[in-house]
């Protein structure tokens, strides 16, 4: 008989290296192919949308990722990739993500993706990894009988290495990644061709990080210099279409926490950081030449009382942005924000009571979040409300009131139903978690999210002389409302010894709503559901098998240029199911591994994009090194 | 669906014995397919090598054949199928063994230069799988009838089944060997 859960806590999901390696994760953004209830779109298949379940058509996006505890600035306008980070996917220890609304430190989040990565353990110590990938679908010897087709080659590949070592407690590690994948589908690489660049369809990063770090019993201490740049294609939804650009991430920053000698004394932690990210359209001679440049730094400074099983946070936080828009200078493109935060929790053995509290005050106005949840024995539930900024809401814009003018130079009919401001949001989780014995357990949760003075685009992509795609106008509503409302369930059964099944499963739809929340909703499916069977042999042989599946998505504002065949586009996705199978063995004592997956293993057409590719089945190998 | 079937044999797959197999087959076309409109396989040979895992055995696998245009204007099609599979085996009475396998290939392909297109060579991801009979009939040495089946995956999917019979020779894992599997 299922007995009620006394400790068990499923509202997060923890993915380990392993889970990681068995399910042959190669970007970043291939863990939201394992993120339960999430969905991710992707025009090229390297830029990836991710949403958690819950409303995403605003311009801020729908979660945020944080890397050994330092928050990660990496959206552009809008569009926020996890591939344009630069940490190789070998050196993440595990991740734990977070599928509702968040406080992290002070940062409001409608969902968390907190990655802990690896570090050295040894003097020396080397890891890396090449993986090469390709899609089926070629015309093969069929190309010379008059029945030819056009060559396949998307996945490419991605190389990384990190060497690094400890002495004491000291320690560092340098890394390198190297990537590069091919947009040859032909939905997308004929119009891309037109845009003008020979080597366009070719998408190549480079990423090099730094990291220094002291581990003393009483004070730790870690440096990081991170960087990455990417030749790619930009897709303002305003535009309609995309843009060759160079895009550019760089971040350096530290984090230090000091830890008393006595449980009575309070620990104090503090962080800054600062981050540039960039999208430069002249260096590849894209039109419109959207050369934008934003630099966010922020310092923390958060004290921590841990007494028996209660805990006490305060923190103040600071906050500057620059904006650079080329050689224009846009209005109000800096600014600084400053506030505080405080968290309280209590835990007593399955019980556990959080509070999170944001205050921030500067241009832009006030802005609050608050997120209280309480998890006692079997039932767990969290309520959160938060006002956002402006810049926040609709970052392209947003910046287009200040200056930022390659809408208008695109000669669209852009205009604005008013001025861009900050959005409000209420939300709520409720869960019960089952559990027998270490078998089996199974999480059932609903949730609701009511989002206020939303600023959406209504936009209508037609066609250009030359049949691509192009938005015929682009009108901002900036006091848009609605709500979601959902359900969810995971469950896991241990089936036997190294065999694992589990399963995940998300409802949701626009419960209430102007007709624009309603539509934008649509854009996201309203079921999302992962099975996957796991199984290890030993600590060195792991398979996995693994069903995707996802229901229809409309996006309307494609509806005009998929009635004009040669845009390849179309406004109503299909869903689809999608079968996954991945194998990975560790040899000579956990020196090398060699992994391989085949996604997409019935060779069915996906799609996520109106105006994205068609991915098939794919192959891709692994090989690591560790030494 | 080779490969979930895989999957489940793995489930259900029982220990091999630790002994390394190095199998040699001759092989031939027995299968008609499109492909076949336009090109016939000769014969070919395989060289396999089968390393015993904790549950069956992982099998790598190279099969060169050449294909002969039947038309005019096509090119002569040079290929090497490099396969990395997993099976089981199953021993019977009389010294006799089943051996199946699934496998996950690249076929190399060398197109030669025709009278308006120049030589070039292309490769492709294939599936497959492989089922043999073994008698032994010496401590170390077995023979083998069998057949193997290979889909490419390309747009318009080709299928090549070949049969055929050869020798295999079989050892105890080297030391070496059984701490890179670790």
């Amino acid at each position: 008989m299922i007995a009620a859960a006394c400790a068990l806590f499923l509202a997060s999901q923890t993915l380990t290296a392993a889970d990681l390696e068995r399910a042959g994760v190669v970007r970043l953004g291939d863990l939201f192919r394992l993120a339960d209830g999430w969905t991710s779109s992707s025009i090229e298949g390297f830029t990836i949308d991710a949403s958690p379940a819950g409303f995403e058509g605003g311009g801020a996006p729908g979660y945020a990722i944080v890397i050994d505890g330092v928050l990660q600035e990496f959206a552009i306008l809008g569009t926020s990739s996890p591939n344009r980070l630069p940490l190789p996917v070998e050196m993440i220890d595990h991740v734990t993500i977070e599928s509702k609304p968040t406080l992290v430190r002070g940062r409001f989040a409608p969902a968390v993706v907190s990655i802990t990565s690896r570090r050295p353990a040894a003097r020396i110590q080397l890891r890396a990894r090449h993986v090469a990938g390709s899609e089926a679908g070629d015309p093969g010897p069929f190309q010379f009988t008059g029945d030819t087709t056009p060559n396949v080659e998307r996945f490419g590949f991605e190389s990384s290495a990190t060497l690094g070592g400890r002495g004491g407690s000291f320690w560092s590690d340098a890394s390198f990644v190297r990537a590069r994948h091919y947009a040859s589908d032909e939905a997308i690489l004929s119009r891309w061709t037109v845009l003008g660049v020979d080597d366009l369809h070719v998408i190549e990063k480079k990423a090099p990080s730094l990291r220094i770090g002291v581990d003393a019993p009483r004070v730790s201490f870690t440096g990081f210099a991170r960087a990455s740049t990417i030749d790619e294609v930009f897709f303002p939804r305003a535009l309609g279409r995309e843009i060759p650009v160079e895009s550019a991430f760089k971040s350096w920053g530290g984090r230090a926490e000091w830890r008393p000698g006595t449980s009575r004394s309070p620990s104090f932690d503090a962080s800054l950081t600062s981050t540039t990210n960039e999208i430069d359209a002249s260096e590849r001679e894209g039109e419109p030449a959207l050369d934008w440049k934003k630099t966010s730094s922020a310092a923390d400074f958060r004290a921590r009382w841990e007494r028996g099983a209660q805990l006490t946070e305060l923190g103040v936080r600071a906050l500057y942005h620059e904006v650079a828009a080329g050689e224009r200078p846009l209005r109000g493109d800096s600014w600084t924000r400053g506030g505080v935060f405080a968290r309280l929790a209590a835990r007593a053995s399955a019980d556990e009571t959080v509070f999170d509290l944001a205050l921030d005050r500067g241009r832009g106005g006030a802005t609050y979040a608050i997120v209280f949840s309480r998890t006692r024995r079997a039932i767990d539930f969290s309520i959160a409300a938060a006002k956002t900024r402006g810049e926040e809401a609709a970052p392209f814009w947003y910046w287009r009131e200040r200056g930022l003018s390659a809408i208008d130079e695109a000669g669209l009919a852009a205009g604005s139903r008013g001025d861009v401001q900050g959005s409000s949001f209420v939300g709520g989780d409720l869960g019960i978690t089952v559990r027998e014995g270490s078998r089996f357990d199974a999480r059932l949760g609903t949730f609701a999210r009511r989002h206020r003075d939303l600023a959406l685009e209504e936009l209508r992509v037609g066609a250009d002389s030359l049949g691509f795609p192009i938005a015929t106008s682009a009108t901002l509503h900036p006091q848009e409302e609605g709500t979601i409302a959902g359900a969810s369930a995971t469950a896991s059964l241990h089936i036997a010894r190294g065999i694992d099944l589990r399963g995940s499963w998300r409802f949701q739809d626009a419960a209430l709503g102007s007709n624009l929340f309603r539509d934008t909703a649509r854009q996201n499916p309203k079921h999302v559901g992962r099975v996957a069977l796991a199984a290890s042999w030993g600590a060195s042989f792991h398979a996995e098998i693994a069903v995707r599946a996802r229901s229809s998505a409309v996006w309307l504002a494609f509806a005009e240029a998929s009635r004009v065949p040669t845009t390849f586009a179309d406004a109503d996705l299909p869903g689809w199911v999608a079968a996954d199978i991945s194998f990975s063995k560790w040899f000579a004592h956990r020196r090398l591994r060699a992994g391989l997956a085949f996604r997409d293993l019935l060779d069915r057409p996906l799609r996520t994009h109106p105006i994205g590719e068609v991915e098939r089945l794919t192959v891709v190998a692994q090989a690591e090194v560790a030494l | 669906m080779f490969l979930p079937l895989a999957f489940a044999a793995i489930l259900a797959a029982t220990p091999s014995p630790r002994r390394v197999t190095v199998e040699l087959s001759a092989l031939t076309d027995a299968g008609h397919d499109d492909f076949h409109d336009f090109w016939s396989p000769g014969a070919s040979g395989e060289l396999a090598v089968f390393v015993p895992l904790s549950r069956g055995f992982v099998e790598v696998a190279a099969q060169p054949f050449s294909s002969a245009p039947s038309q005019t204007g096509l090119p002569r099609i040079r290929s090497l199928v490099t396969s990395l599979g997993w099976g089981a085996s199953l021993t019977f009475p009389a010294r006799l063994r089943l051996r199946v396998g699934a496998r996950a290939a690249v076929v190399w392909m060398l197109f030669d230069a025709t009278a308006d297109r120049e030589e070039q060579d292309e490769n492709e991801l294939a599936f497959g799988a492989r089922a043999s009979l073994e008698r032994s009939f010496a401590s170390h040495w077995s023979a083998e009838l069998g057949v193997r089946a290979l889909r490419m995956q390309t747009h318009r999917p080709i299928d090549w089944v070949f049969a055929g019979g050869g020798l295999a020779y079989s050892f105890a894992m080297p030391r070496w060997l059984a701490g890179f599997l670790e």
